[in-house]
């Protein structure tokens, strides 16, 4: 990894595009702006790495060919779940329909 | 992009039993990166959860749900690189799919990531794993409460 050290309002240029620059100090934090082309794609690293675990935590692993969702965990929870689910469908249909009905 | 979650995938009608659609994903999802090409799968007893999965027999699966119905006022903006590489212009080419956790050890609720929707261009199916611009107004472990809904 390349390291530089950068005092404040000093910058950073990577390639013909994007520009870093170090705006402010303070403390333990520091707050930095990049000037980049809209599709380039800045985040956080945090996020990435909750999106990466949320991710692991949601694979299923490997899957039967059918009726899979009530082979996953007990028939009875999954039935019931997706009972739950449709009625919760339901419900916000219904209260979508009487607000419009109210707003007009 | 401002992308609306009123429309359901087609072919999810009563006369469907299951349906499959091959989706390419150009880029994998976060943390499996490796992954290019998914079906998307439901079998009409499951609806509204469906299968988000690797073809391979032992491969890796999700299960997915569309927002539309189940997450109130749930508005997403998409970037332009995310745009761009799906190949969209305008929200009705796409679809929204949340991936869903379900109830484990850890929690007896089961949750969405609002935050990492997997996108698809309905028409070419080319799909992508998006962190929405507006992130912060949601959670990546948003938890359904069902209760209201009867038990």
């Amino acid at each position: 990894m390349l390291i530089l050290s950068r005092k404040i309002d000093q910058g950073i240029r990577i390639g013909d595009e994007i520009e870093i620059s170090i705006t402010k100090i303070e403390g333990d934090s520091v707050k930095i702006g990049i000037s980049a082309p809209r599709s380039i794609s800045i985040l956080r690293r945090e996020i990435l790495e909750e999106m990466q675990s949320s991710n692991q935590a949601a694979a299923v692993g490997s899957v039967p060919q059918l009726g899979s969702l009530k082979s996953t965990f007990a028939a009875g929870s999954a039935l019931k779940l997706i009972q739950q689910m449709r009625a919760k469908k339901a419900l916000q249909k219904e209260s979508e329909k009487s607000s419009e009905a109210s707003s007009s | 992009m401002k992308l609306n979650i009123g429309e359901e995938l087609k072919g999810q009608d009563a006369s469907t039993l299951q349906n499959t659609y091959d989706l390419s994903l150009p880029q994998g999802l976060f943390g499996f990166s490796e992954i290019r090409t998914m079906e998307l799968f439901f079998d009409k007893e499951e609806l509204p959860f469906m299968w988000l999965r690797e073809k391979d027999e032992n491969g890796l699966a999700f299960i997915v749900i569309e927002p539309g119905g189940i997450i109130p006022s749930y508005d997403l903006e998409i970037s332009d690189a995310d745009v761009e590489i799906l190949g969209i212009t305008n929200s009705e080419d796409t679809m929204i799919l949340n991936i869903v956790t379900l109830p484990s050890e850890e929690s007896s609720k089961i949750s969405l990531n609002l935050v990492g929707p997997v996108i698809v261009n309905r028409n070419t199916l080319v799909a992508k794993q998006c962190i929405i611009n507006n992130h912060e107004k949601y959670s990546a472990r948003y938890l359904l409460d069902l209760s209201e809904a009867g038990n």
